[in-house]
């Protein structure tokens, strides 16, 4: 079943999406999504895949032929990152009231200034409120699996809304993993042709997007943010259809060593296997400390989240974004709103770590879970902290 | 198809908020107006060629080619000023000024500049 391979994600990536038979791909070239849309163009010239490639003239322009191609009833995919994702900003609030299953890579990396290619989640988390599905990957498998996921889920009757599966920009993206990159045949069966829920017909003329008065834009906002919370359950079904064809299981709220755990670090994306390492040899030293992973973003699944933290007394949550002049940061903010009226509930510290490329070693969990075990001993709660800044030393 | 009225509960309005199509066509935006387009069909120095370059330029896709007759003053100047190109039946732009916004493009863009806007009183 499939082929195991060494292989760039990117590459990987691509080709999964190839096997996905997409109708539309309207991209933009950015850093670091770029080896991702380079290689499907070449997919598509070579005659690999049966897809129109538009090579737009911008991001704005991509999600927009995204948007007319899937009204048209296309199977339509894009990729971009960072200042693409800001370009696009405008039209990606446009597909989810509209109920367009576009699927997108988004290739997380930061935003300027001061400029930077490296990795972050400053980007996605800009976008958190535009109504799509929002999934994490940690790796290159999980990149490949998340992403035939996304094709079945956005597409799902039930559904019907557009998906983005988030990586880690160089850290996966580029990174030569091994994976096992199903065959054409397991995905065609897997991912049966879209019938859309509706196309544009010259013979049967509708109005897409039109106008929402005062009278009936209430209305129409909430139909998409039903949508959205009434995913949840194919979201779930769409991960055990995927480990029922592939074998590899997939959750909501994914935890390591969380059952017992007094404290637990909340991760998303690739840093969460650098924490998996060192938690490991903190268990192995007596820590009791686990890891808690939202791998959907968006519909955020509180009952889920508060389930897999309710039995720990402290929870360090490490966003990969700073939210200037806020009162916390994007993920520990979410995670705050759904446990505040709860009677039960872990204390909070929060920290941003590995901001624009900055890596995030085994050594700042130590440092983080130390200052957790300080509060838990009576040591009043730190405020929101940049963790690996690094400060003037004493003149003194 | 029942039409989304002001008063549709959230559970009744289509998939993708899909509408039908031409609904615009129920909202009267002409009295948005405050100047409107008055043509010279046919006039002393100058007068519609009927080129039809208005009607393109249009964005409200209000100006349509008619027979001169059917306008407001086309049948008065071409009895007045006979001209040598325009005859009975003869198509020419017009408005449909329960659409026009009197944005002024269609004046804006004509060749011969017989189109002024006049200001709306009242």
């Amino acid at each position: 079943m499939g082929t195991r391979k060494g292989i760039e994600v990117s590459i990987a990536l691509a080709d999964v999406v190839g096997m996905c038979d997409p109708d539309v791909i309207a991209a933009y070239p950015i850093t670091p999504q770029t080896h991702i849309v380079e290689h499907l163009s070449e997919l598509v010239a070579d005659g690999e895949v049966d897809a129109e490639f538009i090579p737009v003239e911008s991001e704005h322009a991509a999600m927009s032929a995204c948007c007319g191609s899937s009204a048209a009833g296309a199977r339509t995919y894009t990729a971009t990152s960072s200042q693409g994702l800001l370009l696009m900003s405008e039209i990606l609030y446009m597909p989810a009231p509209l109920r367009m299953p576009i699927v997108m890579t988004v290739v997380n990396r930061s935003i300027s200034a001061p400029i930077s290619i490296w990795n972050d989640h400053s980007d996605i988390m800009t976008q958190r409120d535009i109504g799509w599905i929002q999934t994490f990957a940690e790796n290159g498998q999980e990149v490949v699996d998340l992403t035939l996921h996304a094709f079945k889920v956005a597409e799902d009757k039930r559904v019907s809304l557009p998906i983005i599966v988030n990586l880690d920009g160089f850290i996966i993206s580029h990174v030569i993993e091994p994976i096992i990159v199903p065959d054409r045949d397991e995905v065609k069966a897997f991912l049966p042709g879209f019938e859309p829920r509706q196309r544009l017909d010259v013979d049967n003329p509708m109005m897409i997007g039109g106008v929402g008065v005062p009278d009936i834009y209430t209305e129409a906002r909430y139909t998409s943010e039903v949508a959205l919370r009434n995913s949840y359950d194919a979201i779930v079904d769409g991960f055990n259809d995927l480990e029922k064809a592939f074998g590899r299981s997939y959750k909501p709220i994914e935890t390591y060593k969380a059952d017992d755990a007094d404290v637990l670090f909340l991760t998303m994306g690739g840093i969460s296997e650098t924490c998996m390492t060192w938690v490991d040899a903190a268990r192995a030293d007596g820590a009791s400390v686990g890891i808690v992973r939202p791998r959907l973003w968006r519909p955020f699944p509180s009952e889920d989240f508060m389930n897999a933290v309710k039995g720990a007394k402290a929870l360090i949550v490490c966003d990969r974004a700073l939210a200037l002049g806020a009162s916390g940061n994007p993920v520990a903010h979410e995670v705050k709103s759904v446990m505040f009226n709860e009677p039960v509930r872990p204390k909070v510290l929060e920290y941003v770590v590995g901001l624009g490329g900055r890596d995030v070693f085994p050594e700042d969990f130590q440092t983080m879970y130390d200052k957790a075990v300080e509060v838990l001993g009576g040591a009043e709660i730190p405020p929101p902290t940049v963790l690996q800044i690094r400060e003037q030393e004493d003149a003194s | 198809m029942k039409r989304q009225s002001a008063q549709s509960p959230w559970q009744e309005l289509k998939h993708g908020f899909i509408t039908d199509a031409g609904t615009s066509r129920h909202f009267l935006t002409g009295d948005w107006r405050s100047s409107r387009p008055v043509w010279v069909y046919a006039g002393k120095d100058k007068g519609c060629i009927a080129c039809g370059v208005c009607t393109i330029y249009c964005p409200e896709g209000c100006l349509k080619m008619v027979p001169i007759e059917q306008t407001e003053r086309g049948l008065k100047q071409l009895e007045f000023f006979k001209p040598e190109h325009l005859e009975l039946g003869s198509l020419v732009p017009m408005a449909d000024m329960d659409y026009c916004k009197g944005c002024g493009i269609c004046a804006n863009e004509c060749w011969t500049g017989c189109i002024s806007m006049v200001a709306e009183e009242g």
